[in-house]
């Protein structure tokens, strides 16, 4: 894809193909004064600058610019213009793109440079336009144009960088928002699923450190999922790109592909001081629309004909004495939405303050940040402070040293989030709003009949009251990240550079959970055969990162040629402590606290390290600066490599080995291209590598023992795992080529790619002998593919002098087919339904029924013929009227298992998005849309709140079933404890979940003003979500309940996103 | 250029009309599948509710006149499901409800709670909301409500809160046996008692706690049902889940009878009111006892019949000829003139008393042991019974038993004696025993009168055998102990039977002073 010619990156990735540098921010220039006393400010703050760099060193500029000796110049002259007012640009940059070269534009647009013969291509650049490259074509005279450039497209209301991703990156990135939480994270994948039964999401590189996500850990709270990625904020973010090709360099931790994450740095001396601020308002998310408290009650009274007998009995019952004189009646006799009293709308706030500057030895970027968004879930909220200091001090004209130190903590309120897979009790308030009868509120009343602020306990049917656990749950997850980087460099001469990396981060966690007596029924314990009344339970854990990576460079031109050589090695060091507790039964809703009086009480913990040592290298060779090889290969150890694994030994370990070769043609600078002038870019890529997936669970090549209490009472220790001493990496074989193609004055750029993905030696659970004593081990085996290509289109429909009208979008498909499994096909069981793992299908497949609508008639029923074998497993029940009618695939009359047909596909055929950006002089609009197209959805919310078998509250659809015979509809009839099994895991609830959401419209206007201490000010609104095309009968049709690839595409009713609004404003100083 | 920027406007504004058009469209398609799905189908969900829909209904004009008259408009309009089998006009037509209680055996026998739809070929009973249990099947192309066929082509109308479905005729009322108690003709007698043990008990497990005021439980809600003792024991006639077949004596069948049984039941009283009472009470007890025969639990109803007390009919046949049966809504009642129960297969029952068990025994100049035999096949009843070994070389053990429950009635009177032969087939030296008994009882002017029997002599038992001894034959006692009770709760009884043991000296070669009792055997006469 196409880079840059004139930006300098920190990352040695030579030969790597990004795919798009994001963020750029232009800031402004400001008085000197500013300058000190926010220097001042930095020094007080964060004393660890070595003092008096700035001061005593008289440092030499670090750019290194050299001309190149001997070498015969040619002259090409040119005229660079405005592509809309056609007038010359004055003062617009010319430049070879290693910029050794350079020239100015006069008044008249004119230029003249002198350059090597060899040079097949120039860049242009100047102030406010877009930058060009342009091909000479052995051409002395050109002339180009140059577009005027838009601000950048961000989402300006994104609180991490998960949504910056989702928003940006469509066609590169899948991202998937797991739900409607501030700053809960998304999904990622990139170039389909690289791994079935370990991670699959992108290793994510800070700063050029690798980052832990911390993707195989876990929150004690239902519905949210740890995101260490939050403690970062986007205002901190300078650009996030995605590294496809060549995840060799990333040895085995690259399988999945790379995110490449930067944050601001100094780069100017100016002192330059922005202040953003952002207030949000959330509206409450769309529910699904449930039955009322009269048409629940109809269904109430109507399903309990299968459990109840007597009318008299059921008479009797509270919720059906309808006599007002009844002195519970008021109890019974609402009409509650309990979504009223579960969610809100909510208020998002956000406050940054960023300052960079510095002088000719130290440039520094600080910025300090306060985010506070609340939830439209109630009780639920998430707060960030953070803090960063990037600096890069020049201590003499060869040696360089960075310094970064960044902190941040966030802080989240929570309450369980969606359906559980285990069956536990519902304390999810979102689920409860649900389920919940409409009948009741969350308070008592009082004698009188006023509703009181005495919470109800829980009702007739043991469900909670939602609010109670609102008001006396507790649920926290705090989040501290620290880290300390520094990066010296040492030139030794102008092409040999030797560099490192030393980075220390902590990253603690901190959580909390507490269920409520008040409100929640007491619960039965059956291992621990007692009951619970209330429950505690909390973890702490702590994990410390040491990082370092060195390495040597060079880099150096002998006329045509450019050799770029890299050498260095990587070693992570990690280490993991945490321990969980538990205990129920606290005496009272006020102690939170974990005890030791506690009841039933567990703990556990983790004390885990790994490390990984990497020696990688990488050679890259251009010719004219049109044909570039390089190769690279990585040789990775890891403690979580078995000593047996089947990879060479070398040292006494075992390493895993990458290699890569990467090509690229630069087509448009070739001479026969001439004749097209109205191609500014081609360039053809070609890619094949290795690279590979470790994240082996960080024990599992060991067998080892671990404490317990036996019966709550005594210590000893049992066997944990036996230890598969040949566990390696998965390895991902990767080709793709591709092609970025510049037209009509950069007015439309394409970028496309095909791609080949392998994954072999798949990790894969199997199980042991049950003499084993333990069920089941990693072992590698299998394999699977993907193959796909992705699309990107940017075009300027309309530049105008005043009217700039830019369109955009991204398209991926990907094919995804396992091709082996070690022990062939296999189903598992999740949230009542089953996930098919089958060779030559593609992974998460949906298992189950195949459906053909419900029987209207008696005479259609036994026409159809169709039985179950009853409980008893003697007799045959037949379906009759009402009954779904299930494809009797295995045609016998029966249905059972061996009907069970592929019912849908997860995967989608298309994703990406679409946007389109309007510049109106100060004013500018964008709007961005992100899609899905061809995904199914497994809805276990519906499958839950239409299975017409229970006393939980329904669904709204519920209306619409059967209940006389001649009724033609799609909902069958209710029956207690669904005896025909019409809410199996069946076509009924898997829904084509394909989508296009209207995500983000955002207007900004740059506010003209010319005052002395501010030199920009732009105000600025954003919508999210205002709209979205779906068939989906979900509340949202984006979400993820997991980054598991069997968990794609299973909705389990996390909170929805709903439409959110901005405002903000940003000052430059 | 300039002609390009007077475009802009129009490019935009066509721009907007077609974003806005997809816009709207998509969403109109979008909002339409989910919209769908989630609101009430018209074509499926009803509007009306039951009432308004029988109300609307003109060939229900009549029944929806009762239901209005009786306040089933109310209960039909509320949100709890039912299904109504609507008899219409022609139905009711000829109906007269001049003695009929329209709500129970009308309404309530048409209304049923939950939705049941005319679908099958077959439905379960439907349980209507005054208890009965009515048959809902097909026949051929028709649904039947009991007897009641729908209206052809049937025709059944949904509701928004249930389904009405529409009868050519009214479904008549079949009373249980309870019910049919009251309403048949000549039955007060036998309605008279069972009917007085109704009452309405408060059931504190099933209330709602409130506050404790003044050291006493109030209740939020009090919650009472009605209970029938007599009922509860012998059988719930008046619950339409349970299958009954009843002898019901008319009231000239229980005179008959009351006057026959009472002298089983003679009382002696210092309170004459009392001893009346207690008459009263045992002997219409002994009378109704073994009229209920539960329809489940007959294996083989033409050889036997077991009634709900338990006690067995052998060719039941003869109770029931000349009886009127009457089919009733939880099985059938015979209407009897006569009640041929004979005494001794109903109240006038055999009387056991184990000698192994302590209460009610007393024992002299002796010591008792309890024997236990593992060979069932002896015939000694409870596998257990006493040893009596004489305390001294000299004396001679007695022991006396106290009879309970023993009618104003005659008996053959037993005590059976154990064989250590029989016990230990290598038993050597065995003597017999040599035994005379004393019946202590009370007569009819309240004095306790002991006889002796033999009345001279005494009685050698066979040690080689288990000897069931007779001690008297045909023995009336002129006043019954029956059901009579100490403050405690314990049975009371004057009557005694005494075994004593009458070995002199210098008959100790020949006889064993060592009693060896299995039980006192109190066997009815037949009369």
């Amino acid at each position: 894809m196409k880079q840059s010619c004139l930006t300098n990156t920190q990352e040695h990735v030579n030969g790597y193909s990004f795919t798009r540098q994001l963020i750029y921010l232009s800031l402004v220039t400001r008085p000197f004064i500013v300058h000190r006393l926010s220097f001042t400010v930095i020094f007080f703050l964060f004393c660890f600058l070595p003092l008096g760099a700035q001061e005593s060193r008289e440092a030499d500029s670090v750019t290194i610019k050299k001309s190149e000796p001997a070498i015969p110049l040619i002259t090409v002259k040119g005229y660079i213009r405005d592509a809309v007012t056609q007038s010359p640009l004055l003062g617009a940059k010319v430049q070879s793109k290693d910029q050794l070269y350079s020239a100015m534009t006069d008044e008249n647009g004119f230029f003249t440079i002198q350059i090597p013969g060899y040079l097949r291509q120039l860049c242009f650049s100047a102030p406010d336009y877009s930058e060009r490259e342009y091909p000479l074509q052995s051409r002395a005279e050109i002339e180009a144009a140059l577009y005027r450039r838009l601000p950048p497209l961000r989402n300006l209301s994104a609180l991490t960088a998960d949504a910056e991703i989702q928003s940006l990156l469509g066609g590169d990135v899948r991202a998937i928002t797991h739900s409607g939480a501030p700053a809960i994270g998304a999904s990622l994948f990139i170039r389909g699923y690289n791994s079935l039964n370990i991670n699959s999401q992108p290793l994510i590189v800070l700063d050029g450190m690798i980052f832990d996500n911390q993707y195989s850990r876990t929150s004690l709270h239902d519905g949210f999922i740890l995101n260490p990625l939050s403690n970062i904020s986007t205002d901190d973010i300078e650009s996030i790109r995605v590294l496809k090709d060549g995840t060799s360099l990333y040895g085995a931790k690259g399988g999945n592909g790379v995110l490449l994450i930067n944050t601001k740095r100094g780069k100017d001396p100016v002192t330059k001081i922005t202040l953003s601020a952002l207030t949000g308002y959330n509206e409450r998310p769309e529910t699904m629309p449930l039955l009322d408290a009269g048409q629940f009650r109809i269904y109430l009274s109507d399903i309990l004909k299968d459990y109840v007998n007597d009318p008299a009995y059921l008479s009797s019952l509270p919720f059906l004495n309808d006599n007002p004189l009844y002195y519970d009646y008021l109890r019974y006799h609402n009409n509650n939405d309990w979504s009223n009293d579960v969610y809100r709308n909510s208020i998002t706030q956000s406050y940054n303050v960023g300052v960079s500057g510095g002088d000719d030895v130290a440039l520094y970027h600080l910025s300090l940040g306060y985010t506070n968004a609340n939830s439209t879930l109630k009780a639920n909220d998430f707060t960030r402070f953070n803090a960063r200091f990037n600096s890069d001090i020049d201590l003499s004209t060869r040696f360089r040293i960075s310094f970064d130190l960044s902190y941040s903590q966030t802080d989240r309120n929570l309450r369980d989030d969606g359906f559980t897979e285990t069956g536990d009790v519902i304390t999810a308030p979102s689920v409860l709003a649900l389920i919940k009868a409409p009948l009741l509120i969350p308070y008592e009343y009082s004698t009188s009949g006023r509703i009181t602020s005495d919470l109800s306990d829980s009702d007739f049917t043991d469900i909670s009251n939602p609010v109670a656990i609102i008001e006396k749950g507790l649920g926290e997850s705090s989040q501290n990240y620290l880290t300390l980087t520094i990066h010296p460099s040492f030139r030794f001469t102008d092409a040999l550079k030797l560099s490192g990396s030393f980075n220390y981060s902590l990253h603690s966690l901190f959580e909390k959970y507490f269920r409520p007596d008040a409100g929640v029924a007491e619960i039965y314990l059956s291992d621990e055969g007692g009951t619970s009344s209330n429950y505690v339970k909390g973890q702490n854990a702590k994990q410390i990162s040491l990082a370092t990576n060195l390495y040597l460079n060079w880099e150096k031109r002998f006329s045509i040629h450019t050799f770029d050589l890299t050498g260095g090695a990587r070693f992570l060091s990690d280490s993991y402590k945490g321990e969980y507790g538990s205990g129920h039964n606290t005496g009272t809703d006020l102690n939170h606290n974990l005890s030791g009086s506690l009841a039933y009480r567990k703990t556990t913990g983790y004390d885990d390290t790994w490390r990984s040592l990497s020696w990688y290298a990488n050679a890259g060779y251009s010719l004219y600066d049109k044909y570039t090889l390089s190769a690279t290969v990585s040789a990775d150890a890891s403690s979580r490599f078995g000593k047996d694994a089947d990879l060479p030994e070398i040292g006494g370990v075992r390493w895993g080995i990458f290699p890569s070769v990467n090509a690229d043609w630069l087509l448009s600078s070739e001479n026969f291209m001439k004749s097209l002038p109205f191609v500014d870019l081609l360039k053809l890529r070609l890619s094949y590598g290795l690279s590979g997936n470790d994240n082996i669970p960080a024990t599992n090549v060991l067998t080892y023992f671990s404490s317990i209490r036996y019966i709550n009472e005594y210590t000893g220790k049992t066997l944990v795992n036996i230890g598969n001493t040949s566990l390696k990496m998965e390895t991902v074989e990767k080709k793709s080529l591709g092609m970025d193609l510049n037209l009509l004055d950069n007015r439309l750029s394409v970028s496309a790619d095909v791609y080949h993905h392998v994954t072999s030696d798949l990790l894969t659970l199997k199980q042991f002998n049950y003499v084993a004593g333990k069920d089941s081990y990693w072992s590698n085996g299998g394999k699977l593919e993907n193959k796909g290509y992705e699309i990107t289109v940017n075009t300027k429909p309309l530049a105008l002098r005043n009217l700039q009208w830019e369109l955009g979008g991204s398209l991926a498909h990907y094919k995804n087919r396992i091709l082996e499994l070690p022990d062939g096909d296999y189903v598992t069981s999740i949230y009542g339904g089953e996930v098919k793992t089958s060779i030559g299908q593609p992974a998460g497949l949906f298992y189950g029924y195949q459906t053909e609508g419900v029987f209207a008639t008696s005479r259609q029923a036994s026409d159809a013929d169709l039985k179950i074998l009853s409980y008893t497993g003697i007799d045959y029940i037949p379906f009759a009227a009402g009954d779904v009618h299930f494809s009797d695939l295995h045609p016998d009359g029966i249905i059972n298992e061996k009907d069970k047909t592929v019912i849908g596909d997860p995967n989608p055929d298309f994703t990406g998005s679409f946007n389109t950006r309007i510049s109106y002089k100060n004013l500018s609009i964008s709007a961005l849309f992100t899609f899905s197209y061809g995904n199914d959805v497994y809805n276990y919310v519906r499958s839950q709140m239409e299975a017409g078998s229970g006393i939980y509250n329904q669904s709204s659809a519920l209306q619409n079933r059967w209940m006389n015979e001649g009724q033609l509809t799609s909902i069958p009839r209710s029956a207690y404890g669904d005896p025909m099994g019409n809410a199996r895991f069946s076509d009924r609830w898997i829904e084509d979940g394909s989508y296009l959401r209207f995500k983000s419209l955002s207007l900004a206007y740059e506010v003209p003003l010319n005052w002395m201490f501010l030199s920009g000010f732009t105000i600025w609104a954003s919508a999210n979500n205002l709209w979205t095309y779906s068939k989906y009968l979900g509340a949202d049709p984006e979400f993820s309940i997991s980054n598991s690839i069997l968990y794609q595409g299973i909705d389990a009713g996390l909170l929805s996103q709903g439409r959110s609004y901005f405002v903000g404003l940003k000052l430059n100083l | 250029m300039n002609k390009t920027v007077l475009k802009v406007p129009e490019i935009i504004k066509r721009l907007k009309v077609f974003i806005l058009a997809g816009t709207l469209l998509a969403t109109a398609c979008s909002d339409e599948a989910y919209d769908r799905h989630y609101q009430a189908d018209p074509a499926l969900v009803a509007e009306n509710n039951l009432w308004t829909t029988i109300e609307a209904m003109p060939e229900l004009s009549r029944f929806a006149g009762f239901l209005k008259n009786h306040g089933y408009d109310q209960l039909l309009s509320q949100t709890q499901a039912y299904t109504v089998f609507a008899p219409n006009n022609d139905a009711l037509a000829a109906l007269d409800t001049s003695n009929m209680d329209v709500l129970s055996e009308l309404i309530e026998n048409h209304i049923a709670r939950f939705i049941r739809p005319a679908s099958g070929s077959a439905a379960d009973p439907v349980a209507m909301l005054n208890g009965k249990w009515i048959d809902f099947v097909k026949q051929g192309d028709n649904y039947y409500f009991g007897s009641a066929p729908f209206t052809v082509p049937a025709k059944s109308v949904m509701a928004s809160n249930g389904i009405v479905h529409l009868l050519d005729a009214y479904e008549s009322f079949f009373p249980n046996i309870w019910e049919y108690l009251a309403k048949g003709a000549g039955l007060d007698s036998i309605k008279n008692y069972l009917y007085a043990f109704d009452e309405i008990v408060f059931v504190p497990e099933r209330s709602v706690p409130g506050s404790i005021v003044d050291g006493q439980q109030t209740y939020l809600d009090s919650v009472f049902v009605n209970s029938n003792a007599r009922l509860s024991r012998l059988g719930y006639i008046n619950r339409e889940d349970s299958s009954y077949i009843m002898l019901v004596p008319n009231n000239q069948a229980w005179t008959e009878a009351y006057n026959r049984i009472k002298d089983y039941y003679v009382y002696y009283n210092k309170n004459a009111q009392i001893a009346d009472s207690l008459q009263r009470a045992n002997t219409a007890y002994a009378l109704v006892q073994d009229l209920f025969f539960s329809n489940t639990l007959q294996t083989s109803p033409q050889d036997s019949l077991i009634s709900t007390s338990s006690h067995t009919f052998y060719k039941p046949q003869y109770l029931f000829d000349g009886a009127e049966p009457v089919t009733t809504s939880n099985g059938t009642a015979y209407i009897t003139d006569q009640l041929k129960l004979n005494a001794w297969e109903s109240w006038h029952e055999p009387i056991i008393v184990e000698a192994e068990r302590t209460l009610g025994r007393e024992n002299t100049v002796s010591t008792p042991s309890v024997q236990r035999v593992t060979d069932l096949s002896l015939g000694i009843s409870g596998g257990r019974y006493l040893k009596l070994e004489p305390t001294t070389s000299s004396g001679n053990p007695t022991v006396t038993f106290d009879i309970p429950n023993t009618l104003s009635a005659s008996y053959n009177i037993y005590c059976v004696f154990v064989s250590e032969k029989a016990i230990n087939p290598n038993a050597q030296g065995l003597k017999p025993c040599q035994v005379y008994f004393s019946l202590s009882y009370m007569d009819d002017a309240g004095k306790i009168v002991t006889d002796r029997f033999p009345a001279s002599g005494k009685i050698n038992t066979k040690p080689e055998q288990i000897d069931t001894i007779p001690v008297v034959s045909g023995f009336k006692f002129p006043t019954t102990n029956y059901g009579e009770k100490d403050a405690n709760g314990e049975s009371v009884t004057y009557v005694t039977l005494k075994v004593v043991s009458n070995v002199d000296r210098k008959e100790t070669t020949e006889y064993s002073r060592v009693l060896l009792l299995d039980c006192i055997l109190m066997e009815p006469q037949k009369q």
